[in-house]
């Protein structure tokens, strides 16, 4: 048998070289350009570690306050700040930016691609996260970060009891960070589905694609109700809009409701892509393709769908109607379904494989005792009778990390084992990491284990002192001194791996004789990942098509050659992975950056209550991202390209489901999901909030509100129109012009019936929450007309032809969600009233 | 304060399912992590022959569902326990405050008697307590005797309570209120029915109007009275204190009640528990605060 092919030995070709140049990130300030998903990747998982350093650091303040009873070494302002930010920090500035990392960083390696679908969104998204996380950890050195809890209950976090700026801190730098998750939602969500491997169909892809996949849907669909959350408390905060409060006929529980809608599936959101990397590394040890695929890919898809009914097992406390309770305690109980299909596909594959034990087997054990007993108190917490004894307790702090640090921490310390010497080129060095696991592995359980007793005696969370003579003493003392033991671990385990970036020897071309795409790669791997695309026949091409590394090294296969200085990469149907386009990826930008950067104005001057400044900091952040979009697309129709292997494929921007139709697809998909919490609320204000019905309803003359949907109708229409007269070859400039007038006339209408027809929005948690309701529409609209006259832009410059009709259809897709929003809230509004009056 | 020494019917049935479940997780703990460890410890290097469907659908799916089945079928009844269901034998109204605790028991008329941080109940009654808050969300928890109810703003939660053991326990504020969400605790003392029936007649009688010299009853009105009441009749903003002398705690369980914890709570109480809602009290001359020591300790 001859050596295998290895291609850190291969010759370049001189178009490998072209795509070198095409696909590198500029030196000194250019790097603020960057958009390379490998370099962004990099930047996320780096910054992440940051905050992972920093989140463990306050925990071991907080340890270290509660070793003893009455301790004077935290006061309670300084501990309420630590343990808030302690599970801010590790929540939405560790966990979440980590994942997105490793899933910017690996997801085109995995589906052979040469990068994401929106190379420029996930460098906007990195740098929203770097402003973000900047003003919480700021906050944090200035003494006023935020102290009202992670999970920031209303009236607690409110203007009356805490009437600082840390609670503004919190809403402001989550929703900030947040934009970061919504824009990695879309792109993951897209790039999975389009962009892939020749041949790629779904039921080959990578499991780790399916889980991202998954994650990312529900990154879209779970993130906005807490932005929503976000919103109205600042709202309140800020001007006074009663939502929460009781007295002016808010309600502080829908905040509840709304943060763990969100809450809930974030915790899957976290332990999905974690246990999609243990799907990853398992076969590979286990010599074997993975048992179960189907079942794994449905109990993902099952997860993901349960968890958004699960929020409520956060809240058995706050008094639920007890058939509520049976339902969330049972659906609670359910979740263990998809969650043991995994872990026992995982344990079948090994039993049926010839495991061999390295390093990352040994993290991977981790996950197996950790997670499980996390899992399994889990359902013990699940049970109501139990739960309201447990709930707020220690138990629950030791349960939650049992699973976060058992579904999360230890896969990705296996994960790290296992991908670094891909990332690094360094080959694998596993002395070193096995101390590190002990350390980790039984300082974490004496910190956590006896924890569940903690809570089973008596001691609440979020205490930042407490009596001796409880029996708290000594178990609170070992806790303390495991978390040491632990942190001293991680030191290690750190320590480790950057010994082995900064010293180690070169590694062997894929090390682990891994079957998946990745690993065909170089090791670091290029930064345009694939010399050539080639085409898959399997879930693991490297076991099961051989001569596939060199191929793919010797240019032999789809886009081998460069041309125009284009970045190509191809475009797959999203079921059978089939080619359909060729898709253009955008080189290095500043936009991205100065984008978030005038997003940050918004952000910062809302904070400091300068509003104007707000308002001029979101109009900018507006123009550019317009002045972003500008680039796309291409001034002159082009023909369908030679793609290699005799395929000749269409330019995305000439094709119906191109990216960025996808893009507006899944955009209006978060759009939509915060409308239908909004809905919620209106509702459940409605229904249930004390201090209901309010002194009047809207009172306004019909035909204000008939004219306004009827701009709104019209609106989509002209751009149907527009589109027909588009794909035709004549010109839509009379139908967009329509779109634009319609749509100022149309935020006309919203803003007279909010200011004429309804009480002031501070009088009463009704008038403020239509006048949300109706500026949402408003500004909608007013959205509309905007992107109606920027198209008429595009297509006096030469973007938009019969082949090139994207933008109109893209624009289209806006102003029909506009007017259905527009004719749902309008409905609501007005007949609402007037059915609760013909019924009373 | 644990719950594993229950000394009510609720909490009782609790520990007993406590026990079965935390005994259950550690069994199947122990049994994943041997699956594991033999799949990659086992001697023969050969595949096992064990089906995987098998494995998926006798793990994966039979056995969660039949685990949830039967934590249900015994979780349910016990649930059923503690919530408000057919009559109870005594109603108590209680108010979560930052950062203490308004207890509102009836005396034989079903008029109100306030009192803070001291639950008094009968042995084996069915208690049905009432919990709602004057500001933000906290939570009513007595470890011994069951489980927690949010008090929130706006609503009123109702827990019911069945002591099965005299004696004093301890109960504590359980969901997250800000500063002092620490030193929010509170005591419950479970009486023989007719001892219960002579504190609440004791309560009633409270009448301080002529306690102490008249000096000192002007130190109080003109410093406490704002706020606070010696008689139980009476609702004002801050905890009432008829009766303070006989409580086992000040400050919410911050401080034993003593002669000389009395005087280190009126002169240094923002020392003792930062940022309770009590104005300091350094403005106060040492014989004002212990006239007012006084006044407390005096008999009605």
């Amino acid at each position: 048998m001859s050596a295998p092919f290895d291609p850190h030995t291969a010759a370049q070709t001189p178009d490998q070289a072209v795509l070198t140049r095409l696909f590198s990130t500029p030196p000194g300030w250019g790097r603020l350009s960057a958009v390379n998903h490998s370099v962004i990747g990099i930047r996320f998982i780096v910054a992440s570690l940051v905050f992972f350093v920093i989140g463990g650091l306050l925990a071991m303040l907080l340890r270290a306050q509660l070793a003893m009873p009455g301790n004077p070494f935290l006061d309670h302002e300084a501990y309420n700040q630590i343990f808030t930010m302690h599970g801010t920090v590790m929540m939405f500035l560790f966990a979440i930016p980590l994942i997105e990392g490793l899933a910017l960083y690996f997801i085109p390696k995995f589906l052979g691609a040469r990068d994401l679908a929106f190379p420029r969104l996930s460098a906007f998204g990195f740098w929203c996260y770097v402003f973000g996380g900047a003003i919480l950890l700021a906050s944090l050195f200035l003494g006023v970060a935020p102290n009202a809890g992670w999970f920031m209950y209303t009236p607690l976090s409110s203007g009356e009891y805490t009437p600082g700026i840390n609670s503004d801190i919190w809403l402001l730098g989550v929703t900030f960070v947040e934009v970061s998750a919504i824009a990695f939602g879309i792109e993951l969500v897209v790039t999975v589905l389009k962009v892939r491997a020749a041949g790629m169909s779904l039921s080959r892809m990578p499991l780790f694609g399916w889980y991202i996949l998954v994650t990312a849907a529900m990154m879209v669909v779970g993130f906005p109700p807490l932005i929503l959350g976000s919103v109205l408390l600042e709202m309140e905060r800020a001007f006074g809009w009663p939502f929460f409060e009781v007295a002016r006929g808010g309600d502080p529980l829908l905040w509840a409701h709304l943060f763990w809608l969100f809450g809930h599936p974030e915790v899957y959101i976290i332990f999905l892509p974690a246990a999609g990397a243990v799907s990853m590394m398992i076969p590979t040890f286990a010599r074997r393709p993975i048992i179960g695929y189907t079942w794994l890919v449905a109990a993902v898809i099952a997860t993901g769908v349960l968890s958004f009914g699960l929020w409520v097992h956060h809240m058995f406390t706050v008094g639920i109607p007890h058939l509520a309770l049976l339902l969330f305690s049972a659906a609670s109980m359910l979740v263990a379904v998809p969650t043991a299909i995994q872990f026992f596909a995982w344990l079948a594959t090994l039993w049926h494989g010839r495991p061999v034990r390295r390093l990352p087997m040994l993290y991977l054990f981790g996950v197996l005792f950790v997670f499980v007993l996390g899992g399994l108190t889990g359902v013990m917490l699940a049970l109501v009778p139990f739960n309201w004894q447990a709930h707020d307790t220690h138990f629950v702090v030791a349960h939650l990390h049992y699973v976060l640090i058992g579904g999360f921490v230890f896969p990705l310390l296996a994960a790290a084992h296992y991908w670094l010497p891909l990332i690094s080129g360094r080959a694998p060095s596993e002395r070193v990491g096995q101390w590190a696991f002990w350390l980790i592995f039984v300082g974490f359980n004496v910190t956590f284990l006896n924890m569940h007793l903690t809570g089973l005696v008596g001691m609440p969370r979020r205490v930042y002192t407490y009596t001796a003579g409880l029996g708290w003493e000594w178990l609170n003392l070992v806790s303390t001194i495991g978390s040491f033991v632990l942190t001293i671990g991680f030191a290690l385990f750190f320590l480790d791996l950057l010994m082995q970036v900064y010293a180690g020897r070169r590694t062997a071309h894929n090390p682990w004789q891994a079957g998946t795409l990745e690993w065909s790669l170089t090791h670091p791997p290029a930064n345009y990942n694939f010399a050539a695309l080639v085409p898959v026949a399997s879930r693991e091409p490297l076991w099961d098509q051989p001569g596939l590394v060199e191929d793919i090294h010797h240019g032999r296969g789809y886009l081998a050659r460069t041309r125009n200085d284009w970045q190509e990469t191809l475009g797959v149907d999203a079921i059978s992975g089939k080619p359909d386009q060729i898709i253009l990826l955008p080189g290095p930008s500043y936009l991205p950056f100065i984008t978030a950067a005038l997003l940050g104005v918004f952000f910062v001057g809302f904070l400091f209550g300068q509003y104007l400044l707000a308002l001029f900091g979101a109009g900018a952040a507006l123009l550019a991202a317009l002045r972003w979009a500008w680039h796309n697309g291409l001034p002159q129709d082009h023909p369908d390209q030679d793609a290699g292997s005799g395929l000749s494929l269409p330019l995305h921007s000439q094709v119906h489901d191109a990216p960025g139709w996808w893009g507006m697809v899944i955009g209006l998909l978060v759009n939509g999901t915060f409308y239908i919490s909004l809905l919620f609320g209106y509702l459940y204000l409605w229904a249930v909030a004390p201090g209901w019905p309010p002194a009047g309803y809207i009172d306004i003359n019909l035909f204000w509100p008939l004219v306004t949907a009827l701009f709104a109708v019209l609106g989509a229409w002209t751009c149907r129109w527009a589109v027909a007269r588009g794909v035709d070859g004549k010109s839509p400039a009379l139908a967009l012009a329509a779109a634009l007038l319609l749509g100022l006339l149309g935020t006309a209408g919203f803003a007279g019936q909010a200011l004429i027809g309804l009480p002031h929005p501070t009088t009463h948690a009704y008038a403020a929450v239509t006048t949300f309701l109706l500026g949402y529409c408003g500004l909608h609209t007013l959205l509309t007309g905007v992107f109606a006259g920027y198209v008429l832009l595009r297509w006096r410059a030469g973007y938009v032809s019969a082949r090139r009709s994207l933008e109109l259809r893209v624009i289209t897709l806006w102003a029909l969600y506009s007017a259905g929003v527009t004719l749902i809230s309008l409905g609501l509004i007005h007949g609402l009233p007037t059915l609760l009056g013909m019924a009373t | 304060m644990s719950t594993l020494v229950p000394a009510g019917q609720a909490a009782r049935d609790v520990a007993w399912i406590t026990w079965a479940m935390v005994i259950g997780s550690g069994f199947f703990t122990l049994l994943m992590t041997a699956l594991g460890l033999h799949a990659v410890y086992r001697r023969s290097d050969r595949p096992m022959r064990m089906s995987s469907r098998g494995m998926l659908i006798g793990g994966g799916l039979v056995l969660p569902l039949a685990v949830s089945g039967v934590l249900l079928a015994f979780g349910v009844p016990t649930g059923y326990s503690m919530l408000s269901i057919g009559e109870a034998d005594i109603e108590i109204r209680v108010t979560g405050h930052q950062w203490w605790w308004q207890i509102e028991h009836a005396d034989a008329e079903g008029q109100s008697l306030y009192t803070a941080n001291e639950l008094h109940l009968p042995v084996g009654q069915r208690a049905d307590i009432h919990i709602t808050s004057a500001d933000v969300i906290h939570a009513f928890w007595v470890p011994v005797l069951g489980g927690k109810l949010d008090a929130v703003p706006g609503s009123v939660n109702t827990i019911r309570l069945q002591p099965t053991r005299v004696g004093v326990y301890r109960g504590q504020c359980a969901e997250f209120c800000g500063a002092q969400h620490a030193r929010m605790g509170f005591e419950v003392h479970v009486h023989e029915s007719e001892d219960f029936e002579a504190f609440r007649a004791a309560l009633a009688r409270q009448d301080r109007t002529l306690a102490g010299t008249p000096q000192q009853r002007q130190a109080f009105a003109e410093h406490c009275a704002q706020c606070h009441s010696t008689s139980p009749r009476e609702d004002r903003l801050g905890p009432n204190l008829a009766r303070l002398s006989e409580r086992g705690w000040l400050g919410a369980g911050t401080l034993r009640n003593d002669a000389d914890n009395l005087r280190r709570w009126l002169a240094t109480h923002q020392t003792l528990k930062p940022d309770n809602r009590m104005p300091d009290h350094a403005s106060l001359d040492a014989d004002v605060l212990e006239a007012l020591a006084r006044f407390l300790e005096a008999a009605p």
